[in-house]
């Protein structure tokens, strides 16, 4: 039995310690989630602390044998696509009045820093389109990019179909790149990116 | 050129030989709009995980304590509640018989007289209840014929699967699409 196991049937039998390790390993991956979904600093760290203590209280519920964070993340998605639907969040600020965003930023000691740099600005600028999707099109594209979901795994977690989840996915991505036409047109003196993903 | 080919790649984020990709370069060159799905492709593809600020598990520690505690206060005040209502409820039930609690103490023989006559009634109640099922089970036994017997119980049995069947649907939570 891993170490994840463990911790979980310890939790289970009430053991707040093995829930505390639980919450450390998981706390990036929710709160990403939550911020990619929210956008701001504040909103992501309520939605995560709220997102662990209805796992904690549902815990006792939760089937070993399925994926822990497939069903954690489920829990966040479910809970953020829920506040986005009551509160109708029509702004979607990258830096919030908290303060400068946490997210991670560019790498100016990297080979290409200059590279870099413009890879944050695209990362920012794809952050500020991703308003114009719905929201469980834009759970499912942060599942996809930011945590690396297959699409069987995305439906599992957004309780979609597969077909579902393809066809937002697809639906998505146009979207976006109509959006980036768009702006970039606006914009024309943006410098273009060599294409170096599989897909280019 | 068929641009509806090299948009389908981008969209469906398809892995591309060394042919198709240089086929797929030299179409960016030419066209702004799948030039632009290209970008917005790979600004997804280079995303960052966000973090949380240093702490997020002691804040939920304290987090979760303040809920635990407002948990136990509340459990302690529907308690409370519940037994005061219970209170209340015994004591409004035994107003009325408040006079003949002395009663109990001036002449507990005639009580338990009174007490022993309600229990024969009891008793007597239900075996006289038993009794009328009884001739009434021998009634309809005479006159539902034999045949009738089975069809009554495939029919019970019919009505009990439909009606767990419609449970069961209606109380499954369906896949969103």
């Amino acid at each position: 039995m891993d170490d994840e196991k463990t911790w979980i049937l310890q939790a289970q039998q009430g053991s707040d310690e093995a829930f505390t390790t639980l919450v450390e390993t998981y706390e990036k991956p929710v709160y990403n989630l939550c911020y990619r979904m929210l956008g701001t600093a504040e909103l992501a760290e309520d939605a995560a602390q709220e997102t662990f203590l209805r796992v904690y209280q549902k815990l006792n519920r939760y089937d070993i044998n399925r994926s822990f964070a497939t069903w954690l993340l489920s829990i966040a998605a479910h809970y953020c696509i829920d506040q986005l639907r009551r509160k109708k969040l029509s702004t979607f600020s990258m830096h919030d009045d908290e303060g400068d965003p946490l997210e991670i930023l560019p790498d100016t000691s990297a080979v290409h820093p200059e590279k870099e740099i413009i890879r944050g600005d695209q990362r920012e600028h794809i952050q500020k389109l991703m308003q114009s999707l719905s929201e469980t099109d834009r759970a499912a594209i942060v599942l996809r990019y930011w945590h690396d979901y297959s699409e069987v795994e995305i439906a599992e977690t957004l309780s979609l179909t597969v077909s579902a989840v393809k066809s937002r996915l697809h639906r998505s991505r146009k979207k976006l790149g109509d959006l980036w036409q768009d702006e970039s047109e606006q914009t024309p003196n943006v410098e273009r990116m060599p294409y170096g993903s599989p897909a280019f | 050129m068929d641009h509806r080919r090299f948009e389908t790649w981008l969209l469906n984020d398809e892995q591309l030989t060394p042919e198709k990709n240089s086929e797929l370069q030299a179409h960016l060159r030419i066209c702004a709009k799948c030039a632009a799905l290209a970008e917005a492709n790979l600004a997804l593809h280079s995303a960052v995980m966000a973090a949380p600020a240093p702490g997020f598990a002691s804040r939920f520690q304290a987090r979760l304590a303040a809920q635990k505690k407002v948990q136990r206060r509340r459990y302690f005040l529907g308690g409370m509640i519940l037994l005061m209502a219970g209170l209340g409820f015994v004591v409004w039930q035994t107003l009325p018989f408040l006079p003949s609690l002395r009663t109990i103490f001036s002449s507990p023989t005639q009580v338990l007289a009174s007490w022993m006559f309600s229990l024969v009634g009891l008793f007597t109640s239900l075996r006289a209840f038993g009794e009328a099922s009884a001739i009434m089970l021998r009634v309809a036994t005479g006159f539902i014929p034999t045949y009738a017997w089975p069809l009554m119980v495939v029919f019970f049995v019919g009505l009990s699967v439909v009606w767990m069947f419609s449970v069961q649907k209606f109380t499954r939570v369906p896949a969103r699409v």
